[in-house]
């Protein structure tokens, strides 16, 4: 019997493939979810899909939805934050503003000045919540899908007592990739892969003992294969290794890609998902289709219909509870402490390495170093992500400037003073959803 | 393999449903599926006004190019396999505008 909270369960992408996922782990038959949102619509829906999921398994969960976090947190022990702040005009601005200074974001909200303005508006409801956990079930293991998501589960592992691990699907989605680019099964595929959410790097690639990487090579010559990822293509070229966001998203946290209308426009050929503003123009949008999805499923499922899918997902999630409530060793993927395990990194930043889950808890893996070149792409992302968090703990609105000023793809583009003046604009146009200090 | 045929024809038939046509609207699209293990392409035409026609045959230059095993789409279907797990793992591969893509969803 377990208690699983979700906190921002209305979220439109996790919280539905959570509870799934979560209801297929074999043998954990029993257990309770917690939701939570601050949207009572939102939890109302999430509340419904999690009913409709339950009865469709046949499994004796129950369960709880409350705007109010305290009420169900006591006894959880599993908490997944998902929130998000600030809505839709934050989101127009963290593109819009940024864009008139001539830095054309693509996703925006894992770094540049989008990611470094969602980050300064979710940690101090992240903050809040944490310190919720430490009181009502300090022994509960954190886990963190909030983007940004190395700055956001820093903050949790700096500030509070609690075990924290942030997760994304991003390494393993990519190792399906690489095995169709490459041609082999996936299943046969052996892989290391490390560095920081977004930019890990798939150090060693091989299957029975042959290296993957001539293939991969081979496989970018050709343009049908090469077109439907051409930034890390390149970036593979260029670098040596295959690094673990797509396209467009990785172009941003990059000097190289976006600087360029015609630069871009060579990309956005190739990939339409390099354009700019991609999340700012569909997230509105993704999400109401969502939510109309999920209606639509629950009122198909009333019909006598089958809507839902019941399958597990390839996310982590499910795959630490499993590991610890049911004492069955898992390895994942996480975003942890750098304590000693990537050599060539910031020590005590936060760093995505394979972790072993076991009844005792995370695991976190040690790697080594990585390769010279990959180290310095991740550590300048490493620097901004400790002036966030500095910013955040110390109130220190000057380390929230340094760390826009330092991000690669604004300083390939502005000058200093642009910088401080967009910096400003954002706060100006956002306040709403900012702490004080900024 | 699956007998892909009524399978394609209960995608074709979500365009009987009066809300399913209203929201496909304006959107004239062909979508072909290929399915490598039967060595057969579909092609699923949308009208202007929502309504759709399914024929055999292949497409230069589709819209929407849908690559899977008949197993593989007979599962989505049968809510028996997650196409977002499908895509994922490559089982199942989609090509397009991402507009479109977004809107193919609606369908599976």
């Amino acid at each position: 019997m377990v208690k699983v909270a979700l906190i921002g369960a209305g979220s439109g992408v996790f919280a539905q493939s959570v509870m799934t996922d979560i209801l297929a782990i074999e043998g954990l038959d029993r257990g309770t979810f917690a939701l939570v949102d601050l949207d009572s619509e939102r939890l109302e829906l999430a509340h419904a899909v999690a009913e409709q999921l339950i009865h469709l398994t046949g499994k004796a969960w129950d369960v709880q939805a409350s705007t109010e976090r305290r009420n169900v947190l006591p006894g959880c022990d599993y908490v997944f934050n998902m929130i998000d702040v600030g809505g839709v005009e934050s989101v127009q601005a963290d593109y819009a503003i940024p864009l008139k200074y001539g830095v054309d974001q693509c996703v925006a909200d894992t770094t540049g000045p989008g990611g470094i303005f969602k980050y300064l508006r979710v940690a101090p409801s992240w903050l809040a919540i944490c310190r919720d956990i430490e009181e009502l079930c300090p022994r509960a293991l954190v886990i963190n899908y909030s983007n940004p998501l190395s700055a956001v589960t820093l903050t949790a592992l700096r500030a509070t007592s609690l075990q924290v691990i942030g997760l994304c699907h991003s390494i393993v989605l990519t190792a399906y990739q690489l095995a169709d680019f490459a041609g082999v099964p996936y299943e046969l595929m052996r892989y290391r892969c490390a560095g920081i959410n977004h930019l890990s790097w798939f150090v060693t690639l091989e299957m029975d003992g042959e290296d993957l990487y001539p293939r991969l090579r081979k496989a970018a010559e050709d343009p049908d294969i090469y077109e439907q990822d051409p930034v890390r293509f390149d970036l593979m070229r260029a670098f040596g290794y295959f690094t673990t966001e797509e396209s467009g998203h990785i172009s941003e946290y990059m000097p190289y890609f976006r600087k360029h209308k015609d630069l871009m426009e060579r990309y956005i050929q190739m990939q339409s998902d390099c354009r700019g503003g991609e999340r700012a123009s569909h997230w509105p949008q993704d999400r109401q289709e969502h939510d109309e999805r999920l209606r639509d499923y629950l009122e198909r499922e009333r019909r006598g219909e089958r809507a839902f899918f019941l399958e597990r997902g390839l996310d982590a999630g499910s795959y630490i509870i499993e590991g610890h409530a049911l004492h069955r060793p898992q390895v994942i993927y996480g975003n942890v402490a750098n304590r000693g395990l990537i050599d060539n990194l910031p020590h005590n930043g936060c760093v995505e390495v394979a972790c072993l889950v076991d009844g005792n808890g995370i695991h976190p893996l040690q790697f080594g170093s990585l390769p010279t070149q990959l180290a310095a792409l991740d550590t300048p992302h490493m620097m901004i992500h400790e002036l966030l968090v500095q910013a955040m703990l110390e109130e220190d609105r000057e380390a929230a400037v340094h760390a826009l000023m330092l991000d690669p793809l604004t300083a390939s583009v502005c000058t200093l003073s642009e910088i401080r003046q967009m910096f400003d604009e954002m706060a100006q146009a956002e306040h709403a959803y900012l702490p004080s200090f900024i | 393999m699956a007998d892909i045929l009524p399978y394609l024809e209960r995608i074709r038939a979500r365009f009987d449903q009066p809300d399913v046509r209203v929201s496909f609207q304006g959107f004239d699209r062909t979508i072909q599926f290929i399915f490598p293990d039967l060595k057969r392409n579909f092609v699923l035409h949308i009208a202007q006004d929502g309504n759709a026609s399914l024929s055999e045959e292949t497409l230069p230059q589709p819209n929407i190019s849908v690559t899977t095993n008949s197993d593989t789409l007979a599962g989505i279907l049968d809510r028996k396999v997650n196409p977002e797990l499908a895509f994922i793992t490559r089982k199942l591969k989609v090509s397009g505008r991402m507009e479109d893509l977004m809107k193919l969803q609606k369908l599976l």
